[in-house]
């Protein structure tokens, strides 16, 4: 049996899978036409997008095998190519929400970058290729917030059940599981995205079981 | 004006082309200048040091070398205990003490029997010869350099308990009568401490006298670390003993261009050391780093080999240690305790020469139940061996 600590930590993430998506479902606007050049773009911000994902995503489980470097490049090159996929399709129908898209993953970048400025002011080795990558990954979110929010709280919420039942199941695989959610969350959303910019009825992002505070 | 769809684009280029940064090649050090720590300990002459061949490490690694003092030798232990004989067994000892936290006379003379006395220690029934393969060890020193405070130093780190006087590794090799090799990684913060300053590293200490004593700078992560070779000799048959350190993790940028491969890019280049100085190459590169495939030099081997260490690892199931397992293919299977926190992170790797002398006794390896104020758990195993 675990101890109250980790049922208490467990309880804060079953409570976090409930609550966080409801401020990020809310996303309604209005379908805009596509355009070739937005496809180009679209693509571009797929792939990062997909790509720092999978990386993301693979770093800890990759860990567990010897073809470590082949198993991140095939999560990397998988993630980016739905990426790929959707942010093409995306930017080819429905313009304004790729513009959407990349005014998350301007933001994100952005907000990754300030954390990324602190860590290193604070950890002595950093320096300002990890303030950019920490920018990378926040594009990466950024483009996708709901979908890797509502993964994150998944991901949390199956690690901490399994964290909880399974004695040989630690704290990295709990992180592990975590990221895992952030990436399908959010390579979910991208593919959302595209069959919804596809659509006829416009945009509209519904979550089932997903509420507002 | 770059547009920002290429700027996007560079990104899953550059994580897909970075496989180029996880070699982990070694080589024999060609000369001994350029690291004041590499100069002085040419004054011994014994010691073969190996370094990593990318250029980038080789950098990194210098510009730390810069910060820390001389190597200690001290080969023969001034204890005389028995000469070992066919049956004894060996106890080899893996232990992160913490610099210095982690009470070593203390476990001697609880897990070994052996009261350290600086020529007369006290034997009880049972004693054996013993090789404590240290991590974390400090040494405190007018010899370790002044340098200036640009360089950002690690903090530094003060055990929130010690020992009674807090001996550094050398006072208490001189107290406990073994034969010592110590080689500093890094500094332990950039204070001065009562006229001195302080770094911190690997080190061996012996009941029996060392020789053939090996420095492997490790690929580069995050900091700089140098595992410790040394051979033994029991009834004619020669042991190699070897203590090494891996970082926790590497910057976030490398971690996301090098797949998180720190740790297993520093065990690979020290099997890859461990390789050449087998073989007596001088270059090679010829282990792939997270690629699938093993390769741990030529075999069969010809001398038996111990490697313990603190390796970081999070889990007993990552790649790290499936690669020492598969170089060491005679090492006792993980017993399931963990070692640091919660964390398996300490382990005993050991693998047999092709004759085959010395093995690894069955009740091997044994995790020490009291930390003996370190935030590590020791780790035991016995060798025994024949004519």
């Amino acid at each position: 049996m675990r101890s109250p600590t980790r049922l208490l930590a467990a309880v804060c993430c079953i409570s976090f899978l409930a609550l966080a998506p409801g401020g990020a479902v809310e996303a309604q606007a209005q379908k805009t036409s596509g355009s070739a050049g937005a496809a180009i773009g679209g693509a571009a911000l797929g792939v990062a997008s997909g790509a720092m994902l999978g990386v993301t995503a693979s770093l800890i489980p990759c860990t567990k095998t010897l073809s470590q470097l082949t198993c991140v490049r095939v999560s990397t090159l998988s993630a980016g190519l739905v990426g790929l996929g959707s942010g093409t399709l995306v930017g080819a129908w429905d313009s304004g929400r790729l513009g959407r898209s990349a005014k998350g993953a301007a933001i994100g970048f952005g907000a990754g970058a300030a954390v990324g400025f602190v860590l290193k002011e604070v950890v002595r080795q950093y320096g300002w290729l990890d303030v950019l990558s920490t920018g990378a990954i926040g594009m990466a979110i950024g483009a996708q917030p709901e979908g890797a929010v509502l993964g994150l709280g998944a991901g949390v919420f199956v690690g901490s059940i399994l964290w909880l039942t399974v004695p040989s199941y630690g704290i990295p695989d709990l992180a592990a599981a975590g990221l895992i959610g952030v990436a399908a969350g959010g390579l979910a959303a991208w593919v959302f995205d595209a069959v919804e910019a596809n659509s006829s009825e416009g945009a509209g992002v519904t979550i089932p079981f997903s509420f507002r505070i | 004006m770059i547009p920002p769809a290429r700027l996007w684009s560079a990104v899953p280029v550059g994580l897909l082309s970075a496989a180029c940064a996880t070699s982990a090649g070694m080589q024999l050090a060609p000369e001994v200048g350029g690291c004041p720590e590499r100069e002085a300990s040419s004054a011994f002459g014994t010691i073969a040091w190996y370094v990593p061949s990318g250029s980038g490490d080789k950098a990194s690694n210098e510009r730390w070398c810069r910060t820390v003092g001389p190597p200690v030798v001290r080969t023969v232990p001034s204890v005389s205990p028995p000469d070992p004989a066919d049956g004894d067994s060996l106890a080899v000892i893996g232990w992160n003490i913490l610099i210095g936290g982690g009470d070593i006379t203390r476990l001697l003379e609880e897990k070994l029997g052996y009261g350290c006395h600086p020529t007369a220690p006290e034997l009880t029934a049972g004693f054996s010869h013993f090789v404590l393969l240290i991590q974390e060890a400090h040494r405190r020193s007018e010899a370790v350099p002044d340098v200036p405070e640009s360089f950002r130093f690690p903090p530094r780190i003060v055990p929130a308990s010690h020992p009674e006087g807090w001996p550094d590794i050398v006072e208490l090799a001189r107290r406990c009568g073994l034969a010592l090799f110590y080689v500093p990684s890094q500094r332990n913060g950039p204070e001065t401490v009562a006229g001195g300053r302080e770094d911190k590293g690997n080190a061996i200490l012996a009941t029996l006298p060392l020789s053939d004593l090996l420095a492997i700078e490790l690929p580069f992560e995050a900091g700089r670390k140098v595992a410790v070779g040394a051979m033994i000799s029991l009834a004619g048959t020669r042991l190699r003993v070897v203590s090494a350190h891996l970082d926790v993790a590497s910057t976030l940028y490398r971690t996301l261009t090098t797949a998180n491969t720190a740790r297993l890019r520093q065990a690979v280049g020290v099997v890859e050391a461990l390789a050449l100085s087998e073989s007596g190459e001088i270059t090679s590169g010829m282990v792939p780093v997270g690629s699938g495939g093993v390769s741990c030099g030529v075999r069969p081997h010809t001398i038996a080999t111990v490697l313990a260490g603190d390796f970081n690892t999070w889990s007993a199931g990552e790649s790290t240690v499936d690669q020492l397992l598969a170089c060491f293919p005679d090492s006792a299977p993980w017993d399931g305790q963990p070692t640091h926190g919660s964390y398996p992170t300490d382990f005993i790797f050991f693998r047999r020469a092709a004759e085959g002398r010395i093995w690894r006794l069955d009740r091997s390896e044994e995790r020490v139940a009291d930390s003996y104020g370190s935030d590590h758990h020791a780790r035991i195993a016995w060798l025994e061996w024949s004519e």
